[in-house]
């Protein structure tokens, strides 16, 4: 019986999984209400951020984005360019969340 | 003279704590534990701040290298008809969509699929992250 027991326990140790996976939410380009306002353009490349064409760093971002925006809820575009990864996506989405930028899109 | 016995019994008892911690540990991953249903394709989230809870029952999965998963479904014109077909008979605004995509693959595969699921309806998708 002990050895029964054992075994459920690593059975139950292997399969089961602890805490629920954490999100980012996105609007999906064309769902989340009308743009308006001044273009908010973030490209994300491989090696540096781009604000409407101009290069800028990520400490940069929130307060170069703030006369461009009427409240927090304004839209902000993102677009990762060829060779950016995810996780510099999700680390521009972080920084901007921080901020209070409430609504991320994502567009190719 | 009945040394043997006599060690053999005090073995036994000495076991009894060991079962015990055993069963309370088997007890607690029966309880606090949900059994996890295996990903199709291995993804390594990206990490994030975040701590929303994300929580959904449609899954789109991106690999590192850009390869895509709904459910058995991994072209992308029967993923848009899987999703306009799903939209037809729920209410795809109010759902929550999952997108668990690697954070090594290219960003732009991922926003390139995001328009798929935009013209099924869908509102807005949760991108699964995993905290810091």
């Amino acid at each position: 019986m002990i050895d029964v027991v054992f075994l459920l326990l690593v059975f139950f140790m292997l399969a089961s999984r602890f805490g629920l996976d954490t999100s980012v939410e996105l609007v999906l380009a064309g769902q989340g209400g009308a743009y308006s306002g001044p273009p908010r353009l973030v490209d994300i490349y491989p090696a540096e951020i781009q604000l409407n064409g101009q290069p800028i760093t990520l400490d940069g971002l929130a307060n170069a984005l703030r006369p461009l925006v009427e409240q927090l809820d304004d839209i902000v575009v993102l677009r990762p360019r060829e060779g950016a990864d995810f996780q510099q996506t999700i680390a521009v989405v972080d920084r901007l969340t921080a901020d209070g930028y409430a609504h991320l899109t994502l567009v190719e | 003279m009945n040394l043997v016995s006599h060690r053999r019994r005090s073995s036994d008892a000495s076991l009894i704590p060991m079962i015990n911690v055993v069963f309370l540990l088997l007890i607690f991953f029966l309880l606090a534990a949900q059994i996890r249903t295996p990903d199709p394709i291995e993804v390594s989230a990206p990490a994030s701040i975040s701590e929303m809870v994300s929580d959904g029952e449609l899954t789109l999965f991106i690999g590192a290298d850009g390869q895509m998963k709904f459910g058995d479904i991994s072209e992308l014109d029967r993923l848009e008809q899987a999703l306009i077909a799903i939209c037809q008979e729920q209410d795809c605004p109010s759902i929550n969509v999952r997108v668990k995509a690697d954070r090594a693959a290219d960003a732009a595969v991922v926003a390139g699929l995001l328009p798929v699921l935009a013209r099924a309806g869908f509102g807005s998708a949760e991108f699964v992250t995993a905290p810091q």
